[in-house]
């Protein structure tokens, strides 16, 4: 039996039960989109510092291979997604910044799909030493792909300098209409594990959960078929109830292996690593077959398609030709949302690319209604339904009174932002656009609070400098001073000495032409 | 395809506080009805007369603060205000009394101290 008993989960504060609505995407089997006529591939697709091109204008490119590399100690590479001629490196508009543009390489595909040649074969990963596997992976372009997008191998680095031992596959996926991981985990769970098997490995980590929502039997099954298959007795399933927002990363930790996280603090400081099943799935492509991170499965779904589905899109397909895909849009599309209900970002427009961060596009039949928010009435229903057990309605009250001080004590930094306040709201406070603000505001606070930190320094250095300055001068003329007064006449007969010598090699050198 | 953009949750709120206020005028209700068997009908009366003058004052005092007064009082705190006012009062309390009672509430302890939220002598 590899499904471990649920009676030693370990119990989440807060959060909502929310309709799945994952039902309408899940009828059909994941569909493999047709590469574009172009791919737009944005140079920042992960958390960090956004890629540096390695190839020009005019350049051919085949699938696979590096087309920007990754630049400082965060960041990842990126790959092109078929084979084509890069046409541009220009802004265009990504759904990383609403809609609003950002440097990007268009490439104008051929159509032929040509993978680039392998530099060296693929070798069983049991044979590298994990140090040069981490670099591998770094190589892949993975990422998480859950949806924040952390470069995997910098992740799985810093991990590796504490005592890591359990890992987490986060298949939970518990975000409304999103159906991405589960669709993943029914097709494709050999990979899932294979992919699990790699991480551990690289980190020496000897027991793994898979955890996955009760809601979804399917995918139940299909881990536990493949669970059988692989006999790998460290992996073991684990069922977490339907609750939003239990996929979070320290949510995860809280319920599995029934730690909390430290506030400020990483899943690595009490043992755990959480990757989710996509991330997991990707390293096996890319450590096993040699494939980076160049497609995904997206969930196309919302009252504004015509049929909602999962897809395999390559990475820089555009939003537009994803819907036209998935049958198109109803007459009555109204929003567009790259991401989840809760947590999505709203863009502008549809020619935004699919990327690493793209788990999920959902075109709403209505537009949220206008904020209408009303005083706090201190109900405190937030405080009841907050997963990290803080308190947004004091939260609230110190971020509009920009007290930086308090927020650090209640806590702010630790607030996931998972809007669980924002929708029980009666009032209708838009608690998590408050908070964001207001952690940006710190930020900010922070930053300069750094700069002169720096100033200070620099001018109090400057200051010591020129007072040593001042005093070696000081010296130096009391020192002359000293002198001047204890010349008697014996320094002056001396004096004159030595100037009459001075100008007797002069007078030598007048009488040169008759000598 | 161009798209409008909103702010996170993409939800229509599923609540709000007309209903959390009703919830509680339903809480009130067995406890009405046990009023009404010790005490007899003037509780009613009372009711009637504190609803009338706290819905009067509320909106007298959202107009002179320059705002919509369907909006304050489609949130129904006024009404809780009134219940309450007729909980306390005697059931053959002369309407006058209630009056009085039900407009200082409104006027005084919530709109001058700051109305719905901001009032130190009642959080809603």
């Amino acid at each position: 039996m590899r499904t471990a008993p649920t009676y030693d989960l370990g119990r989440l504060h807060g959060g909502l039960r929310l309709p799945g609505e994952k039902a309408r995407s899940t009828s059909l089997p994941i569909q493999v989109m047709p590469v574009p006529d172009q791919l737009v591939l944005p140079l920042a697709q992960h958390s960090g510092n956004a890629a540096q091109p390695v190839i020009g204008i005019g350049e051919k490119v085949l699938k696979g291979q590096l087309i920007a590399d990754s630049d400082g100690v965060l960041s990842a590479p990126v790959h092109a997604s078929s084979s084509g001629k890069v046409i541009a490196i220009e802004p265009w508009p990504v759904s990383r910044r609403y809609g609003d543009p950002a440097p990007c390489i268009i490439i104008e595909c051929d159509g032929r799909d040509e993978a680039v040649a392998v530099a060296e074969p693929v070798v069983p990963y049991e044979s590298l030493p994990p140090e040069s596997l981490l670099l591998k992976i770094l190589q892949g372009g993975i990422v998480g792909l859950g949806g924040a997008v952390f470069p995997t191998a910098q992740k799985l680095m810093q991990a590796s300098t504490l005592p890591v031992h359990t890992l987490l596959l986060n298949g939970v996926e518990c975000e409304p209409y999103i159906s991405c991981d589960d669709m993943l985990m029914r097709e494709h769970a050999a990979d899932v594990l294979k992919g699990a098997q790699v991480l551990m490995y690289a980190l020496g980590i000897g027991k793994c959960y898979v955890a996955i929502e009760s809601d979804k039997p399917e995918a139940i099954h299909r881990i536990e078929a493949a669970l059988a298959e692989l006999n790998d007795a460290r992996i073991v399933l684990k069922l977490v109830p339907t609750i939003y927002p239990s996929g979070g990363e320290d949510q995860l930790v809280q319920l599995i292996a029934n730690t909390e996280v430290p506030s400020g603090g990483l899943p690595s400081d009490v043992g755990c690593l959480v990757q989710n099943v996509g991330t997991a799935a990707a390293v096996h492509h890319w450590i096993c077959q040699g494939e980076p991170l160049i497609a995904r499965v997206t969930t196309v779904t919302g009252d504004g398609v015509k049929t909602p589905m999962n897809v395999l899109a390559r990475l820089g397909t555009t939003v537009a030709e994803v819907v036209a895909f998935a049958g198109g849009y109803t007459d009555r599309a109204k929003q567009l949302i790259i991401g989840g209900q809760m947590m999505g970002k709203s863009v502008t427009t549809d020619d935004v690319p699919v990327v690493k961060a793209t788990n999920c596009i959902l075109v709403q039949s209505e537009l949220t209604p206008p904020l209408d928010h009303r005083p706090c009435i201190r109900c405190g229903e937030c405080a009841v339904v907050c997963p990290v057990v803080l308190q947004p309605q004091e939260l609230y009250w110190f971020a509009n009174a920009d007290d930086e001080v308090k927020l650090r004590e209640h806590g702010l930094v630790d607030c996931i932002e998972c809007g669980c306040c924002d929708l029980v709201c009666p009032s209708h406070i838009p608690l998590m656009a408050s908070f964001r603000q207001a952690k940006a505001r710190i930020r900010e606070l922070e930053d300069e609070k750094a700069r002169a930190e720096r100033a200070r320094r620099r001018f109090e250095a400057r200051t010591m400098r020129r007072e040593i300055a001042e005093q070696k001068r000081e010296d130096e003329l009391a020192e002359q001073k000293r002198a001047a007064v204890t010349a008697g006449p014996r320094e002056i007969q001396d004096m004159v000495k030595r100037v009459k010598e001075k100008k007797r090699p002069l007078e030598r050198t007048r009488k040169g032409p008759e000598d | 395809m161009e798209f409008e953009r909103r702010e996170a949750p993409y939800v229509r709120p599923p609540t709000s506080v007309g209903v959390f206020m009703l919830q509680v005028l339903l809480a009130l209700a067995p406890a009405a009805l046990a009023y009404v068997w010790f005490f007899g009908f003037g509780f009613i009366l009372n009711l009637l007369v504190a609803a009338l003058f706290c819905a009067a004052g509320e909106a007298f005092m959202t107009h002179l603060r320059g705002r919509p007064p369907e909006v304050a009082l489609s949130d129904f705190t006024a009404m809780v205000t009134a219940a309450l006012i007729a909980f306390s009062l005697p059931a053959l309390c002369p309407w006058w009394v209630t009056a009085t009672a039900a407009l200082f509430a409104i006027v005084v302890a919530k709109h001058l101290y700051g109305g719905m939220g901001y009032n130190i002598f009642n959080p809603a």
